[in-house]
């Protein structure tokens, strides 16, 4: 890639790094919601 | 098959959950193929040599922060108009897709200027309102993250996207009603595109794999949203206890 190589591979990685972060974040949240709805349920059913 | 039953988050839910795998493995596919004709297919441009390869990442995430503007926009009127709780849900989840395309395109193309402009930056009209385009979205979940009522915030937010939507034809046409840094519109022009073959299909490949990403993604946060937003619903109860 000659003389810009290194702006290309730079270009690609963030490119890779905004797609990962974009698929991770969301998976993450799910664990996140999922967690706090269970503790949501579990109080509700406590105070009845 | 009746259709406007996937417009009810409840039946829209199970409906993302089996298209997510599909859109995944043909946004993988797309990709490689992309990243393949893209790096070691696609020849050297006789002005920009190999930086052009650059564009394949660029061109494909500033088309992208456009459309899911475009989308957003849409889904936050079609909440304001039918009072559609999956289009506010749909708008919710565009915004840091969208945001992060924008992000993409500002830095890719400042990687790309530095060589071949031989700057980082320029307060252009085409790059400036891009820029302009980013602090929308930001703009848009900042709003919504600053009211705690998701009804209020959607329709809050709507209004700003739909305001914002103005930005878009500027950013598409600014390259020829002001005299820019930036070139010209090279594919979408009417008539014959000015980029050659070898050139195109990359970048077509690219922009369809990111198209297919972002129905990935934005299916995944919709499906998050549905969870959080029918909380009091039976059927999310159930859904939770059950996987509890």
């Amino acid at each position: 890639m000659g003389q810009y190589g290194s702006y290309i591979l730079v270009a690609y990685a963030l490119g890779a790094v905004v797609l990962i972060i974009n698929v991770i974040l969301p998976m993450r949240r799910r664990k996140t919601v999922r967690a706090r709805l269970r503790e949501f349920y579990r109080a509700q059913e406590q105070s009845r | 098959m009746n259709i406007y039953k996937y417009s009810s988050p409840k039946a829209f839910y199970p409906l993302a959950g089996k298209l997510i795998p599909w859109f995944a493995v043909l946004t993988a596919l797309l990709l490689g193929a992309g990243l393949y004709q893209g790096l070691f297919v696609a020849p050297p441009d006789y002005q920009q040599g190999e930086s052009v390869r650059i564009m394949f990442v660029h061109v494909p995430a500033a088309w992208m922060s456009m459309f899911i503007y475009v989308l957003m926009a849409g889904a936050g009127a079609a909440g304001l108009i039918w009072n559609a709780k999956l289009s506010e849900i749909f708008a919710r989840s565009c915004a840091p897709i969208g945001a992060w395309f924008t992000f993409l395109a500002l830095v890719t193309g400042s990687i790309w200027g530095k060589p071949m402009w031989g700057t980082w930056w320029a307060w252009d009209a085409r790059i400036t309102s891009e820029l302009i385009l980013l602090f929308l979205y930001l703009g848009f979940m900042a709003l919504q993250a600053s009211i705690d009522d998701p009804k209020r915030a959607a329709r809050a937010a709507a209004i700003l996207a739909l305001v914002g939507v103005v930005n878009i034809p500027i950013i598409h046409f600014s390259v020829e009603w002001w005299n820019t840094l930036h070139q010209p519109a090279s594919v979408s022009r009417i008539g014959r595109p000015r980029i050659h073959i070898s050139l195109l299909i990359p970048l077509l490949l690219m922009a369809i794999a990111f198209t297919t990403y972002f129905v990935t993604v934005v299916l995944l946060r919709i499906r998050n949203e549905i969870l959080e937003r029918e909380r009091h619903t039976s059927w999310v109860a159930a859904l939770i206890r059950g996987n509890a």
